[in-house]
């Protein structure tokens, strides 16, 4: 790709028009814009073959000057024109070269450099008091996991399809009776879609006013009721 | 214990802080009212001259960063190379960016002549820029700035560090 190692010299149309003007240490003025129009063309046709959208950054201000040209080969009304155009250049192009300078004097700071502190956190992080459980009650959570795990009971083509209507329906009913378990409503459910479900019309519920839940603490069973009581 | 003075407990409250803190995040947090914690962030800048510790500043938060004299000290601490690993137009970006922002990306590409959104989206993901808000112009583009990164990059403490733009002798 020698198209890009020519780019990365010159960063842009101003980049080579600016090489241009230093070098020969000319100003873009009405009697050099025919020489440096010249150039300008002659570097880009050393640029090679490339693709058509860089390429026509380069040419736009190639037009640019064989326009500023042209008005030199006009009679006298277009040389205001050009006057106007070649001031409007330069002033790009000096802001161009002002800016560039800049730019240098900031690669010369490039080894200075100031760190800021990282620490993310200076507080230690807070622990949560671990819950007294039992071996044995980790063993039970445990085997119930794995009956969770086992393969569904039902396998048919009939797709079993619970309405967050039905659940909601019978989680009323549930809540007529009195408070209950969250893991019993949870553990009647046929498959994971049916506990979505029910998770979801439990939460409805709750936004409804009409059920509400408590937990005794950290790991306790989730108790539903009825709100209010 | 002897009372500490405004000065000493904004330095202490900059020291914990994690990211750049207003002047009125720093005037709730030592009680003090704003124009008091303004003179007394000027004297820490002046206090801390004689340190390893600057006051960054930019848009009216502060950081405490360390001093861009001591970066090479660092690098060794750190085992960081020397960063040198801005292209010469991602350096004129940045140049147009830090002297003539706040500008939109239009404003960027009429000085460099050339289309600038692979530059300016690689220099946003560096955090080197930051869009600080729209332009009243038709469109409402983006306008960008420079960021806290740019100047902790170039080792400078706020935007009054840049150093002046080189006068140019060519005369239109």
């Amino acid at each position: 790709m020698t198209h890009t190692v020519a780019v990365g010299e010159f960063e842009g149309p101003l980049g080579i028009l600016l090489d241009l003007v230093e070098r020969g240490r000319l100003e873009v003025t009405a009697i050099s814009v025919a020489e440096i129009t010249e150039n300008y063309l002659g570097r880009i046709k050393q640029l090679g073959p490339s693709s058509p959208e860089a390429l026509s950054e380069f040419l736009q201000l190639g037009a640019r000057l064989l326009y500023i040209k042209s008005l030199a080969l006009l009679p006298q009304p277009a040389s205001e024109e050009q006057t106007e155009e070649l001031r409007q250049l330069n002033l790009e192009l000096e802001e161009y070269s002002r800016l560039q300078a800049a730019a240098r004097e900031l690669a010369r700071r490039g080894s200075l450099r100031s760190w800021h502190r990282t620490a993310t956190d200076t507080l230690p992080p807070q622990e949560l008091p671990l819950p007294k459980i039992e071996l044995s009650q980790l063993a039970e959570a445990f085997t119930r996991a794995l009956k969770r795990l086992e393969p569904e009971r039902s396998v048919g083509v009939i797709q079993h399809h619970v309405s967050l209507e039905t659940v909601s329906h019978r989680i009323r009913e549930h809540l007529g009776r009195g408070s209950f378990d969250l893991q019993s409503l949870l553990d009647n459910c046929h498959d994971r879609l049916e506990a979505i479900v029910t998770f979801l019309a439990l939460l409805e519920l709750i936004r409804e006013g009409a059920a509400q839940v408590t937990q005794a603490n950290q790991f306790a069973p989730i108790n539903v009721e009825p709100a209010g009581a | 214990m002897p009372e500490l003075d405004l000065t000493a407990r904004l330095q202490a409250v900059l020291f914990v802080a994690t990211e750049p803190l207003s002047t009125e995040r720093l005037a709730e947090a030592t009680g003090a009212s704003a124009k008091d914690t303004l003179a007394a962030l000027a004297q820490l800048e002046v206090q801390l001259a004689s340190t390893g510790l600057r006051l960054g500043e930019l848009d009216g938060k502060y950081r405490l960063i360390t001093a861009p004299e001591a970066a090479d000290t660092i690098r060794r601490f750190l085992r960081e190379e020397a960063n040198s690993d801005l292209s010469r137009p991602a350096l004129e970006t940045l140049a147009i960016v830090a002297y003539r922002g706040p500008l939109t990306k239009s404003a960027i590409e009429a000085v460099r002549g050339v289309a600038s959104d692979t530059m300016l989206r690689n220099l946003l993901s560096r955090g080197l820029i930051t869009e600080v808000g729209k332009s009243s112009e038709p469109g409402r583009p983006v306008l960008y700035s420079i960021s806290q990164t740019f100047l902790q990059h170039f080792g400078l403490t706020s935007l009054r560090d840049l150093p002046p733009i080189p006068e140019v002798a060519t005369e239109a």
